[in-house]
C-alpha cells in the first residue's frame, strides 16, 4: 500500500528521471538547444489585437490593457467553430478543485460544441504536475497538446531535466507555422507579445504556444482602509520611514501586524536597495541574488524588524494562510502577484470600506522611488507543446489555439472564462460573477493551453481596476527583469536544481530571520548554494550571456 | 487522585476530539466567522450547509465517494483472498516452490518499485484509466502475507493432521479449519487493506487520466493542497462558500465512510493486533 514513505521515495524517483528523458532522445539531440540556434529563431511578428478597444490602454513596456467593465454587448469575433469534428486531447494543469466529468458538465459540453471537436482533457492538480508529467512522457501515447512546464518556462522547477531534448524528439517545431509573418494566419496568436514567445524557444525553434501574463509580477499589496484609520503615511519615502510605518500600523493587542511574512519584507527591502532581481549581469560576471551585498544588507534589516514584532507571528507555519490574514486585516501588507487583485475583492469580508492598492518601494536612503522587480516567470504563466503530427493536424491545432486565445472583451473570451450567462455567471455592475455551477464547471484548465494577453479587470469594481492600472503604469517603465529570463536562457542544471537551491536560500533565510541562526550563517548558506549546483548554473548561464554578447 | 486522572483523561480525549469537532464546525461556518477566528472554528455562531451543498451539487464528490467505495470493497475482497491463499501455501512446509516464492515475498518487502517501472508495468498491461490500475498493483502486501503466514503456522499441527486423517484436502483444511480460527487476524488485515485502498491517491493520480474516475482522496487533495478555491484571475466569487469550509466539508465526507467500518471490526481488532505482535 502507498504510505507517506513510499510516496517520498516516488518523488525522489521522479526527481532522478532526467536520464530517462535523455533516453528518449536520439543521442544527437543534446546539442540542439544552443544559444546560437535559439538566437537565430524567427519569432512570430507581433500584431496587437484591435478587436476590442480597452478603456485604459496598455503599452509596449508591458503595461496591460485595463477594462472598467466587460464590453456590453461583447464583440463576436468568430462566426462558427474552429474545427469540424474529431477529438483533441490535452494534458493540462489546474489550480482549482477538479471539475465535474463531461456528462455532468454542461459547460464542457457547450465548449465542445463551440470548438467543433471533442476535447479530451487529462487534468492534473498543479501540485502533482511533475510526478504525473514524468510518467506521461515515459509512454509513447502522448496527447495532442501538453503543458510541460509549471509556472517557470525555463525548465520544470520540480526537477525534470532534459526537457529540450525530449521536446526535440517528441514535439513539433512550430517555427514554419508561426515564425515571422506566418503567424498572421492566426491573428489572436499574433497578438501575444514577443517577450512571451521568446519563452517558447528551444532547440532553435518555437516549441509551443504561450499563456501570456503581465511582466509586472509581484507587488506589495497594502490595506489602504486600515492605513487610513491608523493615520500612517501610506507612502514612506525611505527605509527608515518604512520601518516607522511598520511600527505604527502594528498593534499586536488588536491582532494586527504590518506584514504577513518576513519574505515580503525581504522582497521590498531588496528592491529599496536596488538588489538584483534573481540574477545580476554586469557584462562579465553573473551574481545570484543571494550572493549580493544588497541581500546581506536587507537580511540584517529584516532580522531587526522581525525582532521588533512587525511580522505576523505565525508566518513561518507551513502553508500560512497569508491571503486570509490580509483579508481579515491581521496584516496591512502582503506581497502577491498582480493577478490576485480580483480575488482580494471577491473574498473581502471588511465590507464596502475595503480598499487595497500597491505600495511602491522608496529608495533606501530616500530621494524617489526604487525600480521594482518584474515577474520571475517573465511574460508567461506556462507554455504548451504540440505532439509531433502531420502538417494538417498541426494547422488544425493552431486554429483551435487561435480560437482559445480570443481577446478579453469578446464573446468567445467571456464564454471560455465564465461560461453561459445565467447558468455559470451573472453580470453585476459590469462584471461577471460566478455562480456555484460556474466555479466548479469552468475549472477545466483550458486557459492553461493558450490564452489571450492578460488584461487588468476587477469585476464590478471600476475604481479598483483604475487603482491597479495606475499602479502598474507607475512602476512598469522602470521595472527590472531577471536577465536570465529576459534573455530566454536555459540551463539544464538550473531546471533540475532549482528546488534544491531555492530551498537552501529559503530555509537559510527563514532560520536567520527567526533567530535560529546568526547572520553570519549567510556565508555558509552561500557556500552551500554554490557547491550544490549554484556555481554550475552560473557557468551555464554565463557562457550563454557571453555568446549572446549581452552587456 | 481520581479527579486528577479524570482531568488527564479528559485532556487526552480533548486532544483527539477537539480537532475533529473543529473540522466539522468549520465546515458548517460562515466566511465571516472563519476569517474572524483565524480559519478554525470550534463553535459556529450560525450553521450553514453551503459547503456541503456546493460539494454535492457539483457532481464530482458523490461520484468520487462511489469510486472509492468500489475500489475499497473490491480491492479488499481480492486482497484478502489472494493474501490468504498465498500465506496458506507458504505456511505449509514442502508446498510447491515454497522457498523461491517466500524469497520473492520477502524481496518485495525490502525493495519497492519506483514510479516509472510501476507506470510502465501498468501501462503495458493496458490498465491505464481503469480502476484495476489502482487495485491490482496493491492487491498483495508482502507485509500482510508475512503476518498471516506466521499466524497460520501457529495453528497446532495436530488439528491439521487430524483433519487430514479424516480425509480433508488442503482446500477443506483452509476453509473449514484454518480460516474459522483466523477471524481476528483476517479482520485486522482486511482493515489494513481497506484503509489503504480508501486512502490511495497517488496511484490514482498516476494511472487515471480521466478525472471522472478519481477516488475521493484525490479530489480531496485538489481542494486541500492546491490552496486556491478559484484559480483565479478576473474572478468575481459572489456569495460562494469559503475555501476553508469546503476543505473541511470534503474532509468530513472522506473520513466518515471509512470510520463507519471500524465498529464492525473493532471487537476483533485488539485481539488481532496482539496476535500479530506476539506470535508474529
Amino acid at each position: 500500500m502507498l504510505t507517506r514513505r513510499t510516496l517520498l521515495r516516488g518523488a525522489a524517483a521522479a526527481a532522478v528521471s532526467g536520464p530517462l528523458l535523455a533516453a528518449c532522445g536520439d543521442g544527437g539531440a543534446d546539442n540542439q538547444n544552443t544559444t546560437e540556434r535559439n538566437q537565430g529563431v524567427r519569432l512570430p511578428a507581433y500584431a496587437p489585437s484591435t478587436v476590442v478597444k480597452p478603456d485604459l490602454p496598455g503599452n509596449a513596456d508591458g503595461l496591460l490593457d485595463a477594462f472598467l467593465s466587460y464590453p456590453d454587448p461583447p464583440v463576436q469575433q468568430f462566426t462558427g467553430p474552429p474545427l469540424t469534428g474529431g477529438t483533441v486531447s490535452a494534458f493540462v494543469l489546474t489550480g482549482s478543485p477538479v471539475p465535474p466529468p463531461k456528462e455532468n458538465n454542461p459547460f464542457w459540453q457547450e465548449l465542445d460544441k463551440r470548438l467543433g471537436t471533442e476535447l479530451k482533457l487529462t487534468i492534473t492538480p498543479s501540485a502533482e504536475m511533475a510526478a504525473k508529467f514524468s510518467t506521461l512522457i515515459t509512454g509513447d501515447d502522448l496527447p495532442d497538446l501538453i503543458v510541460p512546464a509549471l509556472f517557470l518556462p525555463n525548465g520544470v522547477p520540480a526537477g525534470i531535466g532534459n526537457l529540450p531534448q525530449w521536446m526535440a524528439t517528441k514535439c513539433t517545431d512550430l517555427t514554419e507555422y508561426l515564425g515571422g509573418d506566418a503567424v498572421k494566419e492566426y491573428p489572436n496568436l499574433a497578438a501575444i507579445s514577443t517577450a512571451a514567445w521568446k519563452q517558447c524557444v528551444y532547440n532553435g525553434g518555437i516549441y509551443g504556444v504561450p499563456v501570456p501574463r503581465g511582466v509586472a509580477g509581484t507587488l506589495m499589496f497594502r490595506r489602504d482602509d486600515i492605513v487610513q484609520k491608523v493615520g500612517a503615511d501610506p507612502d514612506p519615502k525611505s527605509f527608515a520611514e518604512f520601518r516607522d510605518f511598520c511600527r505604527k500600523v502594528t498593534d499586536a493587542k488588536a491582532n494586527r501586524w504590518a506584514i504577513v511574512n518576513a519574505g515580503g519584507l525581504m522582497f521590498l527591502v531588496q528592491q529599496m536597495l536596488g538588489g538584483p532581481n534573481g540574477w545580476r549581469w554586469d557584462g562579465a560576471k553573473l551574481t545570484h541574488q543571494v550572493e549580493s551585498e544588497e541581500f546581506r544588507k536587507a537580511l540584517s534589516d529584516v532580522v531587526a524588524m522581525y525582532k521588533e514584532g512587525v511580522v505576523h507571528p505565525d508566518s513561518f507555519a507551513g502553508n500560512a494562510p497569508t491571503k486570509r490574514w490580509f483579508n481579515a486585516g491581521e496584516a496591512v501588507l502582503t506581497a502577491d502577484r498582480y493577478t490576485a487583485w480580483p480575488q482580494y475583492y471577491a473574498e473581502n469580508v471588511a465590507g464596502p470600506a475595503f480598499k487595497i492598492s500597491g505600495m511602491r518601494p522608496p529608495k533606501y536612503d530616500g530621494g524617489g522611488w526604487a525600480p521594482t522587480w518584474q515577474s520571475s516567470a517573465g511574460a508567461t504563466n506556462n507554455f504548451t507543446v504540440f505532439k509531433k503530427a502531420d502538417k494538417g493536424r498541426v494547422k488544425e491545432l493552431l486554429t483551435l489555439c487561435n480560437y482559445l486565445a480570443a481577446p478579453f472583451g469578446t464573446a468567445e473570451f467571456l464564454f471560455r472564462r465564465y461560461g453561459v450567462a445565467g447558468t455559470h455567471y451573472t453580470m453585476q455592475n459590469g462584471g461577471p460573477v460566478y455562480t456555484q455551477a460556474g466555479v466548479t464547471q469552468t475549472a477545466l484548465g483550458v486557459r492553461y493551453i493558450v490564452d489571450a494577453p492578460d488584461a487588468i479587470f476587477i469585476p464590478g469594481n471600476p475604481e479598483a481596476t483604475k487603482t491597479s492600472y495606475e499602479y502598474q503604469k507607475a512602476v512598469i517603465g522602470t521595472s527590472v527583469p531577471d536577465p536570465v529570463i529576459a534573455n530566454g536562457l536555459f540551463s539544464d542544471e538550473w531546471s533540475r536544481k532549482q528546488p534544491v537551491l531555492g530551498g537552501i536560500v529559503n530555509n537559510g533565510q527563514n532560520d536567520i530571520i527567526a533567530g535560529r541562526q546568526p547572520l553570519t550563517y549567510l556565508d555558509e548558506m552561500i557556500k552551500n548554494w554554490r557547491s550544490q549546483g549554484g556555481d554550475k548554473v552560473r557557468q551555464e548561464f554565463t557562457e550563454q550571456l557571453q555568446k549572446l554578447g549581452v552587456k | 487522585m481520581k479527579a486528577l486522572k479524570a482531568l488527564l483523561l479528559t485532556l487526552c480525549c480533548a486532544l483527539v476530539v477537539v480537532p475533529f469537532v473543529g473540522i466539522v464546525a468549520t465546515s458548517l461556518s460562515t466566511r465571516e466567522q472563519i476569517v474572524r477566528e483565524g480559519g478554525f472554528v470550534i463553535i459556529p455562531d450560525q450553521i450553514t450547509f453551503a459547503a456541503y451543498e456546493a460539494l454535492f451539487t457539483g457532481g464530482v464528490v458523490p461520484r468520487a465517494v462511489g469510486v472509492s467505495v468500489f475500489i475499497t470493497a473490491v480491492g479488499t475482497a481480492l486482497s484478502l483472498t489472494t493474501t490468504t491463499l498465498l500465506a496458506y501455501g507458504l505456511s505449509r512446509p514442502g508446498s510447491l516452490g515454497h522457498r523461491p516464492v517466500l524469497t520473492l515475498v520477502v524481496g518485495a518487502l525490502l525493495f519497492t518499485p519506483g514510479i516509472i517501472p510501476g507506470y510502465l508495468t501498468v501501462s503495458t498491461l493496458g490498465l491505464l484509466d481503469s480502476y484495476w490500475a489502482v487495485i491490482l498493483p496493491a492487491v498483495v502486501s508482502a507485509f500482510n502475507v508475512v503476518i498471516l503466514r506466521a499466524f497460520f503456522m501457529e495453528i497446532p499441527a495436530e488439528l491439521v493432521e487430524s483433519a487430514r486423517i479424516d480425509g480433508a484436502g488442503d482446500w477443506q483444511i483452509l476453509t473449514r479449519i484454518v480460516l474459522p480460527l483466523s477471524k481476528a487476524v483476517l479482520s485486522v488485515i482486511g482493515l489494513f487493506y481497506a484503509v489503504g485502498y480508501w486512502n490511495a491517491f497517488f496511484t490514482a493520480l498516476l494511472y487515471l487520466n480521466d478525472a471522472a474516475k478519481w477516488p475521493v482522496q484525490l479530489v480531496l487533495r485538489t481542494y486541500v493542497v492546491n490552496q486556491q478555491q478559484l484559480g483565479v484571475d478576473q474572478v468575481g466569487a459572489g456569495s460562494l462558500p469559503p475555501q476553508e469550509a469546503l476543505q473541511m466539508a470534503i474532509l468530513v465526507i472522506s473520513i466518515v465512510p471509512i470510520l463507519l467500518v471500524y465498529p464492525f471490526v473493532q471487537r476483533h481488532f485488539t485481539k488481532g493486533v496482539l496476535v500479530g505482535a506476539v506470535k508474529g
